[in-house]
């Protein structure tokens, strides 16, 4: 080769990507593809079909039968409201603990955050169930109120309260950590200044730091708000007969009234109000999804609207200084008694649940008249129950190691292959998440039960790996971008092949990234009853599907045992890393000084 | 016209309504200001009188706990024990937003989602001003930064100079009788800063307030302040005007603060005639040299003697015994030339020095690398201090 001067040679460093292949790196996303078209698109469609009319033909039959139905309309409303209140008093309290960790110690800060998400990892199951026992006639609750000489107490549970306060403990820190994460970036100067210029503690709060934290208030609540929608296994639990929600009522049409077609058709009422709503307010959901947010996520600026409103604006002024005046005065009360009840309201459950296992009672008492180990013994002699573990852990490890490697790929693709199809990929990513995994799963089954996937493991394993997805495309993409793209090109540079790439840049880099991963994506498969009470057969009962038929037939201390073993199981899991980890060190410390010697 | 001059009344009528009618500088009087935070000492025992219209500048090094004062006269930091008093009245357990002090924070601090308008208009508003009347205030304190055309704009969309100015407006829009300012330049480019010294004096002086200005740069302390205060490690280490800092520097640390110095050590003697003189180490044992500040120097006891670089003259080495300011002499080791000065290392054995000589000096003769010279300067020019009294 000659090395005189051709154009070509002086731009040779910069044009050795173009000139060699083309780039690819696009094909990563069509596995991701792939699966989210067969296994979630398609389902969705599927029920769409089947809700008008399936194979026979188009028809509005099954919208005008649950539009004109009374019982609809009653589980529709009583769903708004309380996803309407459980995401007022999710965000106020949430807001308010997450204030009040910014302004604390970080020793106390790091207890008060383990607090929080220790029973964010926790199953959705288990503390709903914790909260029977504390509410329950011969529950914790009344037992105290009785110690205090309160004779009836007032009925908690099996009603609309019991429901709203089991769906307030389990969307609390869905609600706090979004708000916490963004209040920790926020600069406290402005605030200050505010005060300089004569603005009370209170008053600057709520004119200058509030402002800044009303894009995460507001994905806090969509967020709360769309879970609730899709609520089902608590207010299954904790609420009475006559509480029906609508994914209640999506599955007792489905199952009780054998009326595929019809649960069909709530389903997809259901999901056109998840998908208006999501539209509405996705430009605040973005960033909590981890997906790019296509534009300025800001709220609107408002401009100047002229004096014409002096006098409503004046009595606004009037009203908001007597509150936040109030709010000044009993800030130190309002933050302190925000987190006692927040931690009471998260903690409690946990604690009751390691009590109870230990109880000797086949029914409901708490606290316990006498403590055994029976039902541990129990446990661990029943085959059904064991095998239920297993088929639990072995589902839920294959479908996240399957999302893991899909979603890793995809989120390669996403945030280094074509810029334009980011914004759709991204939310097609994030649906299943947001999506109510009642509507879901009734599609799913739709679609394979003449395939008789239907009680077997891979039925079970392939809707896992969609509502895995999610998190295993989010963490990895969100590691992927703080990842320098140029570590990558310069590896390239240097000769490395596009496994090599993977192999010595990107694996390593990314495995904090993978590894959680894994584990958001377990718990999802883990944590759930829906998709089981679908999928399940005679021969496959999940975990979770089998505690809540027995929660459902009787109270017993059972399922208490068996979240004291999975939470035993998981801080062995956490303790054992430290312990390998500090092995390897020690070792390695203990290597190196033979070898010095 | 009428309407106009009816409209400044009416601006001024509300602006005294809503300021206690506070127009103008306030008297601010420290005394026996402590802070601690545990065991750390940040702000010890300072006693100061800042009159009325006067422009401060408090000057030192990072740690010396100049924000930890500022943040005390604003209220974010409650005095350990002392006293604040503006206008002779104590404010040291006043809550911040009841101070009515003006501050223009490091960073600025603008409120993101508010307009240069209401950024500015914020103080109005919090002091119950309505919009109609907020208006022709606002207006006037964008005049005073020119930043007219600006009203609509939000703080992201300017540069760093005009966010600084309007942070400026907004301090002094509600004509606070104290105007605080943390390194209100330090996050801007050289040229910009210097444009900026100028207009912050010039509206100090039109609205004769009193400002205390913080600061690590002792060129903008020097150039703006009426006083400047030297902090270090707590104390006030001296307060007095830019030129009594720089040609009488009351300690080492101030001389070798603010401005170059040259330090020599060396030993303090008693002369038969009474006075006290010094000789330097190295030097020969004859030199008896005279200093400046020589009376607060113990007979016998170990002295630092400074010398600024500018001071210092280089002659051929025949000058050595000349008059009565004996020499030393010495190689010329580096010579950095500046523009208008250059900068001579000289190495001799009292230790290596620098000269900063002038243009119009190296006319005659330019010294080069490896000449031999003679070092004088003026007694006038040489201060003593005792030796232990540097901190650092
Ligand atoms: N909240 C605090 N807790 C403990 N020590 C503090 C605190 N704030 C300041 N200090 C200490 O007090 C001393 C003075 O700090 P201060 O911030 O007032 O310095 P400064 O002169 O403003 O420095 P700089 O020029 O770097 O801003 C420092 O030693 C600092 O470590
Ligand atoms: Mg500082």
């Amino acid at each position: 080769m000659s090395v005189d001067s051709s154009p070509v040679q002086v731009t040779g460093g910069l044009a050795t990507r173009s000139r060699g292949r083309p780039d690819r790196r696009w094909l990563t996303l069509v596995p991701l593809l792939a699966v989210l078209i067969l296994l979630f698109v398609v389902p969705l469609g599927t029920l769409l079909a089947d809700s008008f009319g399936g194979g026979q033909g188009f028809t509005l039959d099954n919208y005008r039968e649950q539009v004109t139905s009374p019982v609809f309309w009653r589980a529709i409303r009583r769903t708004l409201v309380i996803a309407a209140l459980s995401t007022v008093i999710c965000v106020v309290l949430g807001y308010c603990m997450a204030y009040a960790l910014t302004r604390m110690p970080k020793r106390l800060r790091g207890v008060l955050l383990v607090v929080v998400l220790v029973p964010y990892f926790t199953s959705i199951l288990i503390r709903s169930y914790a909260w029977i026992a504390i509410l329950a006639p011969n529950g914790l609750v009344a037992g105290t109120l009785k110690l205090l000489g309160v004779d009836s107490p007032p009925e908690l549970v099996f009603n609309q309260t019991g429901m709203l306060i089991g769906t307030v403990q389990i969307l609390l820190p869905l609600a706090l950590l979004p708000i916490y994460s963004v209040m920790s970036g926020i600069d406290r100067a402005p605030v200050r200044a505010a005060q300089s210029l004569g603005a009370a503690p209170a008053v600057a709060h709520w004119h200058v730091y509030r402002p800044a934290t009303s894009s995460a208030v507001l994905a806090a609540a969509a967020l709360v708000f769309i879970s609730t929608l899709g609520f089902y296994v608590t207010p299954a639990l904790l609420g009475g007969p006559g509480d029906t929600l609508i994914a209640q009522s999506i599955l007792v049409r489905f199952s009780n009234l054998v009326d595929p077609a019809g649960a069909a058709a709530q389903a997809a009422l259901l999901l056109l109000i998840v998908l208006s709503l999501f539209t509405v307010l996705f430009r605040y959901l973005a960033p909590s999804l981890a997906v790019e947010p296509s534009g300025d996520a800001r709220p609107a600026r408002r401009a100047d609207r002229g004096e014409r409103f002096d006098a409503l604006r004046a009595l606004r002024a009037r009203v908001l200084d007597t509150g936040l005046g109030l709010a000044g005065r009993l800030r130190l009360p309002i933050l302190v008694g925000s987190w006692v009840a927040g931690a009471a309201l998260l903690v409690t459950p946990l604690v009751v649940v390691a009590i109870w296992s230990f109880s000797d009672a086949t029914y409901l008492t708490f606290p316990p008249e006498e403590y055994s180990t029976r039902w541990f013994a129990d446990y661990f002699a029943d085959t059904a129950w064991l095998d239920s573990t297993f088929l639990s852990l072995a589902v839920a490890s294959a479908s996240a190691a399957i999302g893991v490697v899909i979603g890793g790929l995809g989120a390669f693709g996403l945030v280094r292959g074509p810029r334009r199809a980011r914004p759709p990929i991204a939310i097609l990513v994030a649906m299943p998440m947001i999506m109510p995994p009642m509507i879901y799963s009734l599609g799913f089954f739709l679609l394979v039960a003449p395939q008789g996937l239907v009680g077997t493991p891979l039925g079970l394993i392939l809707p896992y790996v969609v509502l895995g997805l999610p998190f295993a495309v989010s963490i990895t993409a969100a590691a992927l971008r703080n990842l320098d793209v140029r570590l990558e090109n310069a590896a390239r540079s240097l000769g490395a092949g596009p496994m090599s790439v993977l192999r010595h840049v990107l694996l390593p880099a990314l495995r904090p990234a993978l590894v959680s991963g894994f584990v958001f994506a377990f718990l999802a498969a883990f944590d759930d009853v829906v998709v089981a009470t679908f999928m399940s057969g005679p021969t496959a009962v999940t975990l979770p599907l089998r505690m809540f038929q027995d929660i459902k037939l009787e109270v017993s201390p059972r399922t208490a045992v068996v979240a004291v073993v999975l939470l035993g199981a998981g801080a062995a899991a956490v303790l054992l890393r430290f312990v390998m980890a500090w092995l390897v060190r020690t070792i390695r410390v203990a290597l190196s000084r033979l070898g010095d010697s | 016209m009428s309407e106009v001059s009816e409209g400044v009344q009416a601006m001024d009528r509300a602006m005294d309504r809503a300021m206690d009618g506070a127009a103008t500088g306030g008297e601010v009087e420290l005394d026996g200001l402590t802070k601690k935070y545990g065991t750390v000492e940040a702000v010890r025992g300072i006693s100061l009188n800042i009159r009325r219209g006067e422009f401060l500048a408090i000057l030192g090094p990072s740690g010396a706990g100049k924000t930890t004062l500022l943040n005390m006269l604003t209220g974010f930091e409650k005095p350990t024990s002392g006293a604040i008093r503006i206008n002779g009245r104590d404010v040291a357990r006043l809550a911040p937003h009841k101070r009515g002090i003006g501050v223009v924070f490091q960073h600025y601090a603008l409120f993101k989602h508010m307009t240069v308008a209401q950024n500015v208009g914020f103080p109005l508003r919090m002091r119950g001003m309505s919009m109609r009347e907020q208006r022709s205030h606002i207006q006037h304190a964008l005049e005073l930064v020119k930043l007219e055309g600006f009203a609509a704009r939000f703080p992201d969309r300017l540069s760093g100079g005009q966010q600084q100015r309007v942070a400026l407006a907004r301090a002094i829009v509600f004509r606070p009788a104290l105007l605080l300012m943390d390194e209100p330049l330090g996050a801007l480019d050289k040229r910009l800063r210097e444009h900026m010294r100028v207009e912050i004096k010039r509206l100090q002086r039109n609205l004769g307030a009193t400002v205390i200005y913080v600061t690590h740069d002792q060129n903008e302390a020097l150039t703006m302040a009426d006083r400047v205060a030297v902090m270090n490690d707590g104390v006030v280490e001296q307060l007095g005007t830019p030129d009594d800092l720089y040609e009488r520097p009351a300690s080492a640390f101030v001389a070798d603060f603010v401005g170059e110095t040259n330090f020599f050590t060396g030993r303090a003697v008693l002369d038969a005639d009474g006075r006290i003189r010094v000789v330097l180490d190295g030097d020969r044992p004859e030199h008896r040299r005279e200093v400046e500040n020589a009376a607060s120097l113990r007979p016998g006891s170990g002295v630092e003697v400074g010398v600024r670089p500018e001071e210092v003259s280089l002659l051929p080495p025949e000058h050595a015994e000349h008059d009565q300011a004996p020499a030393v002499l010495g190689t010329v080791s580096d010579v950095l030339y500046e523009g208008a000065t250059a900068l001579h290392v000289v190495e001799t054995p009292i230790g290596d020095l620098s000269a900063r000589l002038s243009l119009k000096n190296l006319r005659e003769t330019r010294w080069a690398v490896g000449d031999r010279v003679a070092v004088h300067w003026d007694a006038r020019a040489a201060r003593g201090y005792p030796a232990a009294d540097r901190a650092s």
